[in-house]
């Protein structure tokens, strides 16, 4: 090979080097500075509250709450009884329960989804985590008390309707 | 010198490439596509059937060119940026998008 050729080679593969350093320089920039323009709005807990609103009137659309409706494949079903689908569902974990007295116990206990989001959402509150873990966290929302009225075997009675709402993150 | 002027060129292309993907980044049209896409799926979540609302084309936040309901996500393109994963809604309803003029609007049916 003569001494041209070589140092045409040997300048090609300079150049070649020096964009390749050019090119690593910007994207380490491009990426750095990506992560401090992008955020993430967190609605979940919005998302599990309208949830549980919806839920709410599915049940007891006039504040009555009839248990002939309601059999035992709907009690673990929930949500497919209230009209939606499982691919719009997949993200929540919903439980609840409705109480008359404390010596009858609960009169109905229903769910849907997967209950491990409850000790994900446990997990992110009792651990200190960054802005990059966090956005993961599921959202929450708890419904304590509502009063309403119960049909159960023809009788009416009043009982208090505990709700919960998990709602896992969409990425 | 005709080294000089490639790589020149070259290192002049690799940053020209670099600041177009930067300045996307920096004027913000994820953020405002992200919220938009938001907004409308909460509003989607809480609508009961009969209900409609609208969004503006242009606003102050920028040109909106397309609302689209696919799959269960909503997805929204502003200022040439176009929705790659769009944001999931939950709803009982038929949500339709309609094209009207300088609004987009959303009935649920």
């Amino acid at each position: 090979m003569s001494k041209g050729k070589r140092a045409v080679i040997g300048e090609g593969i300079s150049t070649i080097y020096r964009l390749v350093l050019v090119s690593f320089v910007a994207f380490a920039v491009f990426g750095l500075s990506g992560i401090f323009y992008s955020t993430n709005i967190n609605v979940r807990d919005i998302e599990a509250e309208i949830m549980a609103e919806n839920i709410l009137n599915c049940l007891a659309p006039e504040g009555v709450l009839d248990l002939s409706l309601i059999n035992e494949e709907n009690k673990n079903n929930i949500l497919k009884y209230c009209g939606y689908d499982d691919s719009e569902t997949s993200r929540f974990y919903v439980r609840g329960s409705a109480t008359s007295s404390a010596e009858e116990g609960a009169l109905i206990e229903f769910s849907q989804g997967d209950s491990g989001l409850i000790w994900i959402k446990d997990l992110f509150e009792k651990t200190k985590t960054g802005k990059d873990i966090k956005k993961y966290e599921p959202g929450s929302f708890k419904i304590e008390s509502v009063l309403m009225y119960v049909l159960d075997s023809g009788n009416k009675k009043v009982a208090e309707l505990e709700l919960e709402v998990f709602v896992n993150n969409e990425f | 010198m005709n080294k000089t002027i490639i790589n020149l060129i070259l290192t002049g292309i690799v940053f020209a490439v670099f600041m177009i993907a930067l300045s996307s980044s920096m004027n913000s049209r994820g953020v405002k596509q992200q919220v938009l896409e938001k907004e409308i799926a909460l509003l989607v979540d809480a609508s009961v059937p009969e209900m409609e609302f609208w969004v503006e084309k242009k606003t102050f936040n920028g040109v909106i060119q397309k609302v689209e309901v696919r799959d269960g996500k909503v997805f929204v393109a502003i200022d040439g940026l176009p929705s790659l994963k769009g944001y999931p809604y939950f709803s009982r309803y038929n949500v339709l998008v309609e094209d009207d003029g300088d609004k987009f609007k959303v009935k649920i049916r």
